[in-house]
């Protein structure tokens, strides 16, 4: 694919084309039935994990599908959760560059971060899983290909609706992005107005502050989480007000989106963003997703080092 | 030593001159400037042929002392850029609220004159008013409490009632210190980029605050480094009301704003923050109107490492010494602003709110003089730059005009 920026640290740089080939890319890794495809796409290139931040499946998702294509991987033991320095950002990945690594798969808190890695060398390529409220690429990809998967190839009729705490929420910020390129139908923002970003005007995105209006004849609704960890004090009241202004209910689904299927990054606080016994609904969506993820992270990593083959 | 500057264009708004003319110095002060003036036998002539003879620029607020041992090689910077008077803010290093550290500073012999803002609290830190009148006779020309948050607005009060009653200048940087935590202005590239962000209320609110107590205590006030249309316009209303206040705003926001930044740019990180197109052009009208009374250049000189991280672990601060006649220039070439009005910004108008006995070129003035070469070009290189802080987003950028002289009291500081 041409033209590929040199890491993928953000949405933004992408063009409609390019997030076209992606999800084929991503598509032709979906395991037609039972067990993930397996290929030697990187064999013996060396990919390091290094997150910063806490996870389980994104981090798991980025080394099974590197497993996948038979790269070596390697999963740096970062320090405890507190913000790293730019110093010891770079040590890290110093290091990398001297332990020959070819792919760096970084979380880290801060906005940014991915893209000032980037920006000292080529090398090792960044691949961003998400850096602070910025960006979380491969989580898009993962979200498109589940949309594209449930609802057909045409992302122009999509009418997406995002729940929840945008302000904060780099999975928000990357999807609306790639909805925009995509140019579908309609994107909407449902939150209080403290858990809103200063402007959604680059995206063209038209905010509800009421979660049953902002629900009606949409056919995708994004949840986010709550992200306690970055909230400041003060933004919304304590349980259970959120839940009960914008929590996800049985009712509300069947009475506003009956047709509609939800997406959710995980991990689901269930009972604040959705009620339990949504769980087993047929509208959701949150198993697909963590197969998608692994076909999107296989596409990233085989396109990216074929892209810096190629270089 | 006796100078003659010969044939050079005097731009000196305080007399509002804009000719052709010759300008002798003697003694330290300007003795005469007319057209036909001739050359005294021990006068050193210097040909100001196509050169603009400029009163020696007066810096409202600037950090070159910002760090430990950065003093000496900034105020060689600070010359070689056209600046004869640098007013210093007291957070530098070190803090300017004793008579040591006060003739510590004004020691240095070499480059401009230095005006030390004192410190209107103990070390900055709020809790105990410092001792004004001693400061002043060691002197500081005002005072001022940056960034430090503020033990309670009552004390402030007390601070600000007996400064007036001293008639001493507070000088102010409007900045709600409970916003503290954004790096960016609220507004489209925060929503963009997912930083934490600064509304402009940040700065109203502690405009608004401060008015109020302004106009209880009669206190003598500067804002600096304003930053928001909002804000002008509070400045413009109280103004007409009759408040005692000048304000001024940093060159870089007259040509930045939020949107000018590629993303993540840790060079275009300062505080306050780079607004929007509308705030930079309220800025610029501000000037226009003399709302807004003087340029600043808010020069901030840092390491490298100050600026190689995440762009929110990154130190706020632009190094803007070298580039700032040449960028003035360049707004008054696009017709932003007129020229006399631009060398009133940072020359007359900065001296006459404190007040300083600088800032223009009357007979009997002293003789603080920067001739300026309009015409060459150059381009903004690490290696060229004079300041240590190579921290400016103009690297790579082609300017135009260039200092040839700077004289401090009748004496050359620097020659190109």
């Amino acid at each position: 694919m041409p033209n590929l920026p040199p890491h993928l640290t953000t949405i933004a740089g992408l063009s409609a084309l390019q997030l076209q080939t992606l999800l084929d890319k991503a598509h032709s890794f979906l395991p037609p039935e039972g067990r993930f495809i397996h290929t030697d796409t990187l064999a013996r290139k060396k990919v390091a994990t290094l997150f910063f931040e806490p996870s389980t499946r994104t981090r798991l998702s980025f080394e099974l599908a590197a497993k996948q294509l038979s790269a070596e991987v390697l999963s740096v033991d970062t320090a405890n959760s507190s913000t790293q320095k730019g110093e010891s950002l770079l040590d890290t990945v110093r290091t990398l560059q001297a332990l020959q690594c070819d792919i760096a798969v970084i979380r880290h808190p801060q906005s940014g971060s991915a893209h000032f890695i980037g920006q000292q060398s080529s090398s090792p390529i960044v691949i961003n899983a998400g850096d602070g409220w910025h960006a979380h690429p491969t989580q898009t990809l993962t979200d498109l290909l589940t949309i594209r998967k449930r609802l057909g190839p045409d992302f122009s009729k999509r009418r997406v609706a995002i729940v929840g705490d945008i302000r904060h929420s780099r999975v928000a910020r990357s999807l609306c992005e790639a909805l925009s390129r995509l140019e579908v139908q309609e994107i909407r923002a449902i939150a209080p107005k403290t858990l809103l970003p200063p402007t959604l005007a680059p995206w063209r995105v038209r905010v509800f502050h009421d979660l049953e209006t902002g629900l009606t004849d949409v056919d995708v609704i994004v949840m986010l989480r709550l992200q306690t960890e970055r909230m400041q004090a003060g933004l919304i009241p304590p349980h259970p007000a959120y839940f009960r202004e914008w929590g996800l209910t049985p009712k509300r689904l069947a009475t506003f989106s009956s047709q509609a299927i939800i997406l959710h990054p995980g991990p689901i606080h269930w009972g604040v963003e959705m009620h339990p016994d949504l769980l087993e609904n047929p509208q959701l969506t949150i198993s697909e997703q963590v197969t998608h993820g692994v076909a999107a992270r296989m596409a990233v990593l085989s396109l990216w080092s074929a892209r810096e083959a190629n270089a | 030593m006796s100078l003659f500057l010969r044939n050079g264009r005097l731009l000196d708004p305080a007399n509002h001159q804009d000719c052709i003319t010759s300008l002798r110095i003697a003694d330290g002060i300007v003795r005469d400037n007319t057209p036909t003036l001739v050359p005294q036998p021990d006068d050193l002539v210097i040909d100001a042929s196509d050169l603009w003879i400029l009163p020696g620029l007066v810096d409202l607020c600037c950090r070159p002392h910002i760090k430990e041992d950065s003093l000496a090689q900034e105020l060689e910077a600070a010359v070689r850029s056209g600046f004869t008077s640098l007013c210093l803010p007291p957070d530098g290093i070190p803090c300017l609220d004793t008579a040591t550290a006060i003739q510590a500073l004004l020691g240095h012999s070499r480059g401009p004159r230095l005006f030390p803002i004192g410190a209107l609290t103990q070390a900055c830190l709020g809790h105990t008013l410092s001792d004004l009148t001693y400061l002043k006779a060691q002197g500081c020309i005002a005072f001022s409490h940056p960034h430090a948050p503020l033990a309670d607005l009552s004390l402030l009060r007390h601070y600000y009632a007996y400064a007036a009653s001293c008639d001493l200048l507070v000088i102010i940087q409007p900045q709600e210190l409970s916003f503290a935590k954004g790096v960016i202005h609220e507004g489209e590239m925060a929503a963009r980029l997912g930083l934490p962000s600064i509304p402009t209320v940040a700065e109203t609110l502690a405009i608004a605050q401060h008015l109020l107590l302004i106009a209880d205590t009669q206190v003598r006030a500067h804002f600096t480094c304003v930053s928001s249309r909002a804000g002008v316009a509070q400045i413009r209303q109280a103004k007409t009301e009759g408040l005692r206040i000048s304000a001024d705003t940093p060159l870089h926001a007259l040509h930045l704003c939020d949107l000018s930044m590629p993303p993540f740019d840790p060079l275009y990180h300062v505080s306050p923050p780079l607004r929007s197109q509308s705030d930079q052009q309220a800025l610029l009208e501000g000037l226009k109107d003399r709302t807004l009374d003087a340029i600043c250049s808010h020069h901030i000189p840092l390491a490298r490492h100050d600026k190689c991280a995440p762009f929110a672990e990154t130190r706020p601060g632009m190094s803007t010494f070298d580039t700032f006649l040449s960028l003035g220039l360049q707004l008054v070439m696009q017709g932003k602003l007129p020229l006399l009005d631009w060398v009133a910004a940072i020359s007359y108008h900065p001296a006459k709110h404190c007040p300083l006995p600088v800032g223009h070129l009357s007979k009997g003035a002293p003789a603080d003089v920067c001739l300026f070469d309009p015409r060459p070009t150059w381009t903004v290189q690490e290696e060229t730059l004079s300041s240590a802080g190579k921290n400016t987003p103009f690297l790579g950028h082609t300017l135009q005009g260039q200092v040839r002289m700077t004289i401090v009291g009748g004496v050359i500081a620097y020659a190109r």
